[in-house]
C-alpha cells in the first residue's frame, strides 16, 4: 500500500513541478520580500496537505477495519443470511448457512434457493416467494432445509429488500432479497415432546377412569394407545411367571393403515424360546433395538409371525417380581429414550389398574371356587372336630370312590373311619391324633374298603388350635395312592429281576460317577456300582471299588480315557471299542454308555476266544491266498518252460527232415544235436520240478542241527568243484545251531555255494565265506564269493522260478527258487547283496532262534 | 542314404528258437536284414544308448521288433513298455512272439500297444508257416507312413 501511494504522491509531485515550470510568469516578476512571503504560505500549504493525507490514510485503514468485522458478522453470526435475486437464484450466502446445508463456502452461490429446501416444503415456499419477494416485511416462513449429509433442520426465515447492490464491481440497480434464516429444530423438537408428554398424561389418566367389564379390555385400550404414542405398528403383552419361566401371551397387537388387528390367543413358552423377551427379563430394564438384526431368527415371535424391524420392550415389575414384558415395534424413526420412558411409566400405571381390577374380580369368586373345588374333587377332603367327641363335621362326596361309604355314613359313624384302617397302620393315626406327630408330612394308609378291596391313600394333615393352643380338629386331604403303590410294587419287582440279571449276567458291568474341575474338564470318575462280573473278570473287589475313583486305584489310567468317558458322561455320547489287556492278554469288547448327566455306565466282555479264532481265520485264508498265488505262478512257469524246449524239438525234427532230404549231413548232425540237448533240458526241468514240490512236505522230523558239520558235508560234496577252480573257502568256527529239518538246511547251503562257485567268473583269487550269528530272535547265515556280482536291478528277480540272468549258463534256474521255499518253510527269509557286477554277492538266509522255536511245537508257526 | 533291406530286430533268450526263425525266414527270401538280442536289458541298450551314439558300427533302425515276453534280466513287457515310452519308436511295429498263451500276458500287451500277439506253434509245419505269413504281412502287405519308414516301397 505504502509503495502505491508513495508512487502516487511522486506523481503528484512531478506534475506539481511540471506546472510551476510552464507558469514562468508566475513569480518571476515578484519582489523578493513578496517572494519569501509566498513561498512560506506555499510551505503552510503543503504541511496542511501533508496532513490532509494522513487523515486520508487513517480513514481507509478504518474502513478496512469495519469491513473485517462486517464480514465476520456475516460469515460467522448464527444466523444464516442470504442474498437472493428475484429468480430466487442464490448470489451470495454466508458459512452460517453453508453450514445448516452441508456445503462448502462459496459452493451455493448461483444454485436456486429452493433446491436446499425439503421436497415436503418445495411448492409452499415457491407459491409464496413471489409475495415474499416483493414485499418482505414481517413475514416469516417456517420450511425444513435438507441437509447434504445430516439430518433435515426445521427453519424460520425473514427477508429484507436490498435497494443498492455491487454485484462484480458493476454498480446496478437490482432488486436483491437478504433472507435470515433461524434454525428452530430443537425448539420444535421441544414443543413436540411437551405435545406428547400431555398425550401420554392424558391417556393414563384415562386408564385410571376406564371401567371394563374385564382386565384384558383395560390392557387392550391401553396397548392401542401405547401404539399410537409411539407410532409403532405392532405391540404386544406377554404375561410373565417367575416360578415356572413361562411366558404366556395376553395380546399382541397390530396396525396397517389404520386397521387394528387383534389377536388374544393364549399361548405359552419357556423363556429360553423366547428371544428378546427373555433378553429383556435377563436385564429386568426395558430394552430398545432400533436395527433389528435383518434375517434374524429372533426376529419373529412365538405369537405371531411379523417382521421385526424396530422394537421396544420393558418390563413389568410388581413387588421386585417380574410380571409381565410388554413391548412396542416397528417404529418408522427410532425409538428414543423418551419413548421408553414414558412406556414404561404408561404401562406400568396401567398394569397395576389391570392387577387390581383381576384381584377383585377373583376374590369374589374365590370362595364359590373353593367350595366347588372341595365337591368335585377327586380327593377325599375332610374336617374332623376332636372336641368334645370326634366326628367329621366335612367329608366330600368322592369318599364313596374311596371306601366305598358315602359322606352321610361317615357322619353317622364317627369311628367308621378308623375302624376301615387296616389294624397295622392305625398306630400312625394315633400318633396323629394323641401325640400329634406328622402333620409336617404326608402320611400313608391302608384301607379296607367296604367291597373288600385294600386301597392306599396318601393324606395331608392340618392341625386346627384353639385360642389356648389346643388341638382341636384335624383338616386333612386324601389322595387314592393304590395305582401309584401298585406300580411301585412292580417296579419294585422288575428292579428285582434286573439285580438278579445285573448279578448273573456274564458281562461286566460298572456305573460311574464322573468328576470334573471347576472349569467343567472330566478329571476322575468314581465307581458306583459293579457286578459280580466285573470283579471276576477285572480280578478287583468290589470292596476295593465302590466309592472310590479310578485315579486312586489306578493311578495309571490315562487321561485320554478319562476324558473320553467324560465325553460319554457329559455330553451323552456312546463308546464302542474292543480293547486288549497286555497283564491278563485278553480281548475285550467294550460298550460305555450314559444313563443320566454326569453318569456313565460300562459294560463289557471277554472277547478272547472269538479275537484268537479270528485271528487264526485271518492267518489261514492270508495263507490260503499266498499259496494260490505261488501255485499260479508255478503253473504259468511250467507250461512256458516246458513248452519252450518242445517247440525246440518240434522244429529242429522238421528241419532235420529237410536236411537229410537235401543230403546235408553236416545240417543233420546239428540238428540232431539240438533236439537232445532241449530232450535232456526238459529232463533237468522236471527233475527241478519234482524237487521243487517235495520241499512243501517234511522230509525229515525237525532236529536239533550242529550247522558246523551240516556245512562240511554240504562242501564235500562240491569238493570236485572247489578244487578245480582253486577256490579258498573259509567256514566260521562258531556257526550257530539250529533246529530244523537237516536235510532241506544241508540242500540250502549247498545250493548257495554252488551257485558262489558257479559265478565266480574270472577271479584270480577265488574266495567263498560260510558265516552266521545269533540275534534275540533269529540266527542269520551268509555264503559271500568275490565272484561277478549281481546287478541290485536284479536282486529279487533272480530267486523266481526258472530265471537265469545268463541263458548260456547250466542248470535250470531253480536253485535259489528252492532255497528260498526251503527257508521260508522254517519261518526265515532269504535275500542277496550285491554292490553290482564284478563286486561279489553275499546270500544270507536267516531262521527263527533256536530258543523260541524250542519253546512252540515246530507245526504251529 | 536309402537302406535297401528291412530290418527286423528279434529279442529271444532261446537260441534254438532264434535259430529256428531265423532259418524260416531264409526259406522264403525276405529281403530283410535280423538283428538278434538275447535278454531285455541288451535290447533296451541297443534300443536307447547305441542309439544315441552316432558312428557306432552295427547299429541299424529296426523296421520290426520281434519280442519274446519271458526273457532273462528285464522282461519283454518292461522292454515294450520302455518302447512305447519313447517317440523315436512310437511307430515301429512290436509283434509278441512267445511261448505264453496266458490272457493276462496278452491283455497287458495288448495295453502296452504290441501291435500283434503271436503264440509259437508247437509244430513245425505251422512254426514255418507263421514266420512266412509274418514276413509277407508285415514286409510286403502293411503300409508304413513314409517320414519315418523312407526307404519302405
Amino acid at each position: 500500500m505504502t509503495g502505491k501511494e508513495g508512487s502516487e504522491s511522486m506523481d503528484l509531485r512531478r506534475t506539481a513541478e511540471e506546472r510551476l515550470k510552464t507558469s514562468p510568469t508566475f513569480g518571476s516578476n515578484l519582489p523578493r520580500s513578496e517572494m519569501e512571503r509566498v513561498i512560506h504560505d506555499l510551505q503552510v500549504h503543503q504541511v496542511e496537505l501533508q496532513i490532509q493525507n494522513e487523515e486520508l490514510i487513517r480513514i481507509s485503514q478504518e474502513l478496512e477495519e469495519a469491513r473485517r468485522q462486517w464480514y465476520n458478522l456475516f460469515n460467522l453470526a448464527p444466523i444464516g443470511y442470504l442474498v437472493v435475486d428475484s429468480a430466487g437464484i442464490i448470489i451470495r450466502s454466508n458459512a452460517t448457512f453453508c453450514r445448516m446445508v452441508g456445503f462448502e463456502l462459496g459452493k451455493v452461490e448461483l444454485h436456486p434457493f429452493v433446491s436446499f429446501i425439503h421436497p415436503s416444503g418445495q411448492a409452499e415456499f415457491l407459491g409464496r416467494f413471489r409475495a415474499f419477494f416483493r414485499n418482505p416485511e414481517r413475514k416469516i416462513i417456517e420450511t425444513t432445509l435438507i441437509h447434504s449429509q445430516k439430518k433435515s433442520i426445521t427453519v424460520q426465515m425473514e427477508g429484507a429488500l436490498l435497494q443498492e447492490t455491487i454485484i462484480a464491481g458493476h454498480s446496478q440497480e437490482v432488486p436483491q432479497l437478504l433472507i435470515t434464516i433461524r434454525d428452530i429444530t430443537e425448539k420444535k423438537i421441544a414443543e413436540e415432546e411437551v405435545r406428547h408428554n400431555q398425550a401420554w398424561l392424558t391417556s393414563q389418566l384415562e386408564i385410571y377412569n376406564l371401567q371394563p367389564q374385564h382386565g384384558s379390555d383395560l390392557l387392550k385400550y391401553a396397548l392401542q394407545k401405547a401404539l399410537f404414542l409411539t407410532e409403532s405398528k405392532y405391540g404386544f403383552i406377554y404375561q410373565y411367571n417367575e416360578n415356572t419361566r413361562l411366558f404366556t401371551s395376553i395380546i399382541c397387537m397390530s396396525e396397517a393403515d389404520g386397521q387394528l388387528g387383534v389377536n388374544e390367543q393364549k399361548k405359552s413358552f419357556r423363556i429360553d424360546e423366547s428371544g428378546v423377551l427373555g433378553e429383556t427379563v435377563y436385564r429386568r430394564e426395558a430394552l430398545f433395538a432400533n436395527y433389528f438384526p435383518a434375517e434374524d431368527d429372533e426376529r419373529r415371535y412365538p405369537c405371531d409371525a411379523i417382521t421385526i424391524t424396530r422394537l421396544l420392550t420393558v418390563p413389568i415389575i410388581v413387588d421386585k417380581k417380574i410380571a409381565a414384558v410388554v413391548g412396542v415395534a416397528n417404529k418408522e424413526e427410532e425409538y428414543s429414550l423418551s419413548d421408553s420412558r414414558q412406556f414404561q411409566l404408561f404401562m406400568k400405571s396401567a398394569w397395576s389398574v389391570y392387577d387390581q381390577f383381576v384381584t377383585n374380580e377373583a376374590l369374589t369368586i374365590s370362595e364359590a371356587r373353593y367350595r366347588q373345588l372341595a365337591e368335585n374333587s377327586q380327593d377325599l377332603i375332610y374336617r374332623i372336630d376332636l372336641i368334645p367327641e370326634p366326628r367329621f363335621s366335612y367329608v366330600s362326596p368322592s369318599a364313596i370312590t374311596i371306601t366305598g361309604y358315602s359322606p352321610e355314613d361317615h357322619y353317622n359313624d364317627p369311628d367308621l373311619g378308623y375302624k376301615l384302617i387296616l389294624p397295622e397302620d392305625r398306630h400312625i393315626l394315633d400318633e396323629l391324633k394323641i401325640a400329634g406327630k406328622g402333620f409336617d408330612q404326608p402320611i400313608v394308609l391302608r384301607w379296607r374298603r367296604k367291597d373288600g378291596q385294600v386301597v392306599w391313600t396318601e393324606q395331608r394333615n392340618t392341625a386346627i388350635f384353639d385360642a389356648q393352643k389346643n388341638l382341636v380338629a384335624i383338616e386333612g386331604i386324601a389322595r387314592d395312592i393304590t395305582q401309584r403303590k401298585m406300580s411301585e410294587e412292580q417296579l419294585r419287582q422288575s428292579e428285582m429281576r434286573f439285580r438278579m440279571l445285573f448279578d448273573t449276567m456274564l458281562e461286566g458291568f460298572a456305573l460311574h460317577e464322573i468328576i470334573c474341575d471347576s472349569a467343567g474338564n472330566p478329571i476322575d470318575y468314581r465307581f458306583l456300582e459293579v457286578n459280580p462280573a466285573f470283579e471276576q473278570l477285572t480280578g478287583l473287589r468290589r470292596e476295593q471299588l465302590i466309592g472310590r475313583t479310578v485315579l486312586e486305584i489306578l493311578p495309571a489310567t490315562e487321561p485320554e480315557w478319562i476324558r473320553r468317558y467324560g465325553d460319554v458322561a457329559l455330553n451323552g455320547k456312546r463308546l464302542y471299542f474292543e480293547d486288549y489287556s497286555r497283564e491278563l492278554n485278553k480281548f475285550y469288547q467294550v460298550t460305555a454308555y450314559s444313563t443320566e448327566q454326569n453318569y456313565f455306565a460300562v459294560i463289557f466282555s471277554d472277547i478272547t476266544q472269538r479275537k484268537l479264532i479270528e485271528k487264526e481265520k485271518e492267518r489261514l485264508i492270508t495263507e490260503l491266498e499266498s499259496r494260490n498265488a505261488e501255485l499260479e505262478r508255478f503253473t504259468y512257469t511250467v507250461s512256458h518252460d516246458l513248452k519252450s524246449p518242445l517247440i525246440t524239438i518240434k522244429g529242429f525234427l522238421g528241419l532235420l527232415e529237410k536236411a537229410l532230404y537235401a543230403g546235408d549231413i553236416n545240417q543233420a548232425h546239428a540238428d540232431i544235436q539240438r533236439i537232445g540237448n532241449a530232450a535232456d533240458k526238459m529232463k533237468y526241468l522236471l527233475d527241478d520240478l519234482l524237487e521243487l514240490s517235495r520241499v512243501g512236505r517234511m522230509a525229515n522230523p525237525p532236529a536239533l542241527i550242529k550247522t558246523e558239520n551240516l556245512v562240511k558235508e554240504a562242501l564235500e560234496m562240491l569238493s570236485g568243484m572247489i578244487n578245480e577252480k582253486g577256490i579258498q573257502i573259509y567256514v566260521d568256527p562258531d556257526l550257530p545251531e539250529v533246529y530244523g529239518d537237516k536235510a532241506r538246511i544241508q540242500e540250502v547251503f549247498q545250493n548257495l555255494i554252488e551257485n558262489a562257485v558257479k559265478y565266480m567268473g574270472n577271479q584270480p583269487s577265488p574266495r567263498i565265506q560260510i558265516e552266521g550269528k545269533q540275534t534275540e530272535d533269529e540266527v542269520i547265515f551268509f555264503v559271500r564269493d568275490n565272484g561277478i556280482g549281481i546287478d541290485p536291478r536284479y536282486h529279487s528277480k533272480i530267486f523266481g522260478l526258472f530265471e537265469k540272468l545268463d541263458s548260456h549258463s547250466d542248470g535250470s534256474g531253480v536253485g535259489l527258487t528252492l532255497v528260498k521255499r526251503i527257508v521260508e518253510f522254517h519261518g526265515g527269509r532269504v535275500w542277496v547283496e550285491s554292490e553290482g557286477k564284478g563286486k561279489g554277492s553275499t546270500f544270507y538266509f536267516s531262521l527263527p532262534a533256536l530258543s523260541r522255536q524250542a519253546l512252540k511245537n515246530p507245526e504251529e508257526k | 542314404m536309402r537302406k535297401q533291406l528291412f530290418n527286423i530286430l528279434m529279442i529271444e533268450d532261446s537260441l534254438d528258437h532264434a535259430e529256428l526263425i531265423r532259418r524260416s525266414f531264409q526259406e522264403y527270401h525276405f529281403p530283410h536284414h535280423l538283428i538278434h538280442l538275447e535278454d531285455g536289458e541288451a535290447a533296451i541298450n541297443y534300443l536307447f544308448k547305441m542309439k544315441n551314439q552316432p558312428n557306432v558300427d552295427g547299429f541299424l533302425l529296426p523296421d520290426l521288433i520281434l519280442l519274446d515276453l519271458r526273457l532273462p534280466k528285464i522282461d519283454g513287457i518292461d522292454v515294450l513298455k520302455e518302447i512305447r515310452r519313447n517317440p523315436d519308436y512310437n511307430f515301429t511295429p512290436v509283434v509278441i512272439l512267445t511261448t505264453s498263451n496266458q490272457s493276462s500276458d496278452i491283455e497287458q500287451a495288448y495295453q502296452h500297444h504290441a501291435n500283434s500277439y503271436l503264440v509259437k506253434p508247437l509244430e513245425y509245419d505251422n512254426f514255418t508257416r507263421l514266420m512266412k505269413d509274418l514276413g509277407l504281412y508285415w514286409l510286403n502287405w502293411n503300409q508304413y507312413p513314409l517320414r519315418f519308414y523312407p526307404h519302405n516301397p
